[in-house]
């Protein structure tokens, strides 16, 4: 057994650790399970966010997409998320930290009261997440893979049964702690790799020169359709106001000001990380790999060439970290989709609280154990992969969530009609041959916005206890 | 009346400059200029990614200061 096993073996073992020493706490109650009792402070908060966000697709699908498809594309991309940071911070932490639930969907089911919304966005969430979950696998996969030497399959199957077991039993508090861990795990690794490169090879514009000497298309605005930069863009700036495992967090915060505060630190942290990737570790992968088949292997083809075995093993575990945090993150927001949002009523009246708190210990393993199976046959350049999956979320519950807090004419027809027409349009320009990719966010957006105003100003006007109950969540 | 809920001047303004920035950096004006190598679009992206979460920060700690005084 290498360093490298041993450091990752360590690391795996630790996090189990830190699910049974949570699992203590937390199966005793629907709050303690789902947000960690709301008492998570800013800092820990914060870094919790950030590695939820900071996903493999941060680390191994961020470089692999600058490679493949251009610095410019992927800075696109990625401002988007650290946009939707702030869009976040002032759109909905406060009124959704003030709402005090679990969910994104108890939010709309309670803004919105009807079944279609009850069931509707959970399922959206499910499918979206399902997908965002495989793309993460393939990460673990491919990473254990080129640096450990374990079968793909094998790496993927031992991933997935470690984070399953900490999420299942541990829930918010496990999950905490990991991504805390995990976080600085990782911002050390990508950091530490940048840094060591800019001092022994030059600066970004030094390396960005370099690359685009022998590969010009690593810095133009060329591969793509105008509407795939813009779309990719606004994918994920409406993304972080609605995505469940960032919403969560917010409902874990100990009052409206942390919450806030913790999304602004986040976002901060994140985008020195991603910046360090794409403007140093892709330039240098670009001129010394120029030829690679699978763009999403440049960062370990860096660190194979680069580092020694000590720095390799913990490459592995911060890319492990990295797939772990988003994926326990997304996981738990599954799994409440499903126990909680589609089931909860159910389970709460036929079921003692500890039978429910062991059937949505089943059903994250349930989901877990499709995702990898999925995973078995992995998409190529998995960032492009989830962000289509993320859209079909921003496109649905964007306009009827920020309506619903904001406008006081959002009433209930206008809400259903801008959640199924969001999706609705959505999936069908998606699939549409010749669309240009994650472009079909600009057409179901718009969309969603116009079906919210038409039926909000024909349908029946909200109650007056409704508006009341929206502006205390302003004001309080 | 106003049938938005009313939201701080300070986050207004912070939203619409976020959104005029991005409009203008997507203009094909900004995908032809180049620097060391990268599209003007690429650094714009960039300085968007470092400025929009500073000023946001800045932004929250001024007024949460003002309110403790």
């Amino acid at each position: 057994m290498t360093i490298e096993h041993i450091l990752v073996l360590t690391y795996l073992v630790g996090c189990i650790g830190i699910g049974i020493l949570a699992s203590r706490k937390v199966l005793v109650s629907r709050e303690e399970y789902w947000v960690a009792g709301r008492r998570i402070g800013t800092f820990v908060n914060a870094m919790a966010i950030m590695a939820a966000l900071a996903s493999g697709g941060s680390i191994i699908g961020v470089m692999g997409l600058a490679y493949g498809r251009g610095i410019p594309y992927t800075l696109a991309l990625f401002a988007g998320a650290v946009v939707g940071f702030p869009l976040a911070s002032i759109l909905i932490a406060k009124p959704l930290r003030n709402f005090g639930k679990f969910t994104i969907t108890d939010f709309l089911a309670d803004r919105y009261p009807h079944p279609i919304v009850r069931y509707a966005v959970p399922s959206i969430i499910v499918v979206s997440f399902t997908v965002y979950i495989v793309a993460q696998m393939k990460a673990a996969g491919i990473t254990a893979n080129a640096l450990l030497g374990i079968p793909y399959n094998q790496a993927v199957t031992l991933a997935t049964v470690v984070f399953i077991v900490y999420v299942s039993i541990g829930g918010m508090v496990a999950i905490t702690w990991t991504d805390v861990v995990q976080g600085v795990l990782m911002l050390l690794v990508v950091l530490g790799t940048a840094v060591a490169l800019m001092f022994q090879f030059g600066t970004p514009t030094t390396l960005i020169g370099e690359a685009a000497r022998r590969a010009p298309e690593i810095g133009q605005v060329v591969h793509m359709p105008l509407a795939s930069y813009l779309g990719s863009f606004v994918i994920w700036a409406a993304a972080i106001s609605v995505i469940p495992h960032i919403v969560m967090r917010v409902f874990t915060a100990k009052d409206a000001r942390g919450a806030r505060l913790s999304l602004n630190v986040a976002m901060i942290i994140y985008s020195i990380m991603i910046l360090g990737a794409v403007l140093v570790i892709v330039p240098y992968g670009k001129t010394a790999f120029p030829d690679l088949t699978d763009a999403d292997q440049i960062f370990l083809r860096v660190i194979q060439r680069e580092f020694p075995p000590l720095i390799r093993g913990l490459a592995v575990a911060a890319v492990l970290a990295a797939v772990m945090s988003t994926t326990d993150a997304l996981l738990l927001a599954c799994s409440s989709a499903i126990s909680h949002d589609l089931l909860g009523h159910v389970i709460e009246k036929k079921f003692s609280p500890k039978t429910g708190s062991r059937i949505t210990v089943g059903m994250t393993w349930v989901i877990g154990l499709v995702a990898m199976i999925l995973a078995y046959s992995p998409p190529k350049l998995i960032t492009e992969f989830y962000s289509a999956a993320i859209g079909l979320l921003s496109a649905a519950l964007f306009v009827p969530t920020i309506a619903g807090i904001w406008w006081k004419k959002a009433n209930l027809s206008g809400g259903i009609a801008s959640l199924v027409i969001g999706a609705g349009v959505y999936l069908a320009v998606q699939f549409t041959p010749g669309t240009p990719p994650l472009s079909a966010i600009l057409f179901a957006l718009p969309a969603s916005a116009v079906a919210m105003a038409i039926f909000g100003a024909i349908g029946r006007p909200n109650a007056p206890e409704m508006v009341e109950k929206m502006a205390h969540l302003h004001s309080s | 009346m106003s049938h938005f809920f009313p939201m701080k001047r300070s986050d207004r303004g912070y939203l619409i400059s976020i959104l005029i920035f991005a409009f203008v950096a997507f203009l094909p004006w900004s995908h032809r200029i180049r620097f060391s190598g990268m599209a003007l679009f690429g650094w714009l992206m960039a300085a968007l990614m470092v400025f929009s979460p500073a000023i946001a920060l800045f932004q929250f700690l001024l007024s949460r200061n003002r309110k403790t005084k």
